[in-house]
């Protein structure tokens, strides 16, 4: 039960940001400054283009992420893991 | 207390010395980071080099993070213009700044070589994009870049990363590339020893050499060290 409601506060922040994404609508600033002028003028290709580059970034590093986790896990306390650069190089 | 002018002139000043400390304090681990695989042939040369600016260079770049946000307090035009303006130049940047401290971390954690050498380049990619790109940008703006803002403030920019890319501003790329590599360059001369040393004198040397062949006229009056 615990470990399944490890996601909850993520989905409840989530969910708090969407109502008040919601709720302002239709200002960015209510009553100073209305959603369709917030808007960036900056390309869409362009923003798709970053974001599926970060996408594609950050899940290699995730990746590459999760190998070392598990080999640092598997490895246990007594590895490399602690020792100075100096030793390493020696 | 102050007005409008005299606040605006602080705020210029102050965001010069946040460049002037980024350049100074960045750019000396970015040269290294981009001077790595050339200075520093076996994996304990590679360290000693990393080693140099292990402690720092996370702190160093913290001056750049300054600048971008004393720009979105004091002067939001230039900020909406330079982040929108520059927007695959500033993906670029990030992309490679966020390779250096994944470089540095992981590099250590797995003893194959092939591993430790993509991450070396990694570091080295992560040095030579940005210093290239940051010049590229001055390069730029010295230039001229052609947005405007409407009549409701929103911002308008016929920039794309090619347009950025012109023969004058890749030399300002290539200027800014060659300070910073030169930065590092004497920077692991004076921090490291042995053979990573004695290489980054000889890169200095030819750094300086192509740098004042650059920016003046003058021949270079040999290595001034």
């Amino acid at each position: 039960m615990a470990l399944l409601s490890l996601p909850l506060p993520w989905l409840s922040s989530e969910l708090g940001w969407i109502v008040a994404e919601y709720g302002r609508q239709p200002w960015a600033v209510e009553g100073v400054l209305p959603t369709f002028l917030a808007v960036s003028s900056t390309d869409a290709s362009n923003v798709m283009f970053s974001l599926a580059g970060f996408i594609v970034f950050y899940s290699s590093l995730l990746i590459v992420d999760v190998f070392l986790l598990t080999k640092y896990i598997r490895l246990g306390p007594d590895a490399t893991l602690g020792r100075t650069p100096k030793e390493e190089a020696a | 207390m102050f007005d409008y002018e005299t606040l605006r002139l602080i705020w210029w000043a102050l965001l010069g010395i946040l460049l002037i400390g980024f350049a100074v304090m960045d750019g000396f681990d970015l040269g290294t980071a981009a001077l790595l695989p050339f200075v520093a042939r076996t994996d304990g040369e590679r360290r000693v080099a990393i080693n140099t600016v292990g402690p720092v260079w996370e702190g160093n770049q913290v001056w750049f993070i300054l600048g971008g946000g004393a720009i979105f307090a004091a002067w939001p035009p230039l900020y909406a213009a330079a982040f929108s303006g520059f927007y695959l130049a500033m993906f670029l940047v990030l992309l490679a700044l966020i390779m250096r401290p994944v470089g540095f971390k992981f590099r250590g954690k797995v003893k194959d070589p092939r591993w430790r050498s993509f991450w070396d380049w990694s570091l080295c990619i992560g040095g030579i994009v940005p210093s290239l790109v940051f010049g590229v940008a001055f390069g730029n703006l010295f230039r001229g870049v052609p947005f405007s803002f409407d009549a409701d403030l929103r911002f308008h920019s016929t920039i794309t990363l090619f347009s950025l890319l012109n023969p004058f501003a890749l030399l300002f790329g290539l200027v800014s590339l060659s300070m910073i590599v030169l930065h590092g360059a004497a920077w692991l001369n004076t921090k490291a020893s042995g053979p990573v040393a004695e290489r980054a004198r000889v890169r200095r040397w030819s750094m300086q050499r192509s740098r004042s062949r650059f920016c003046s006229r003058q021949p270079a009056s040999g290595s001034r060290r």
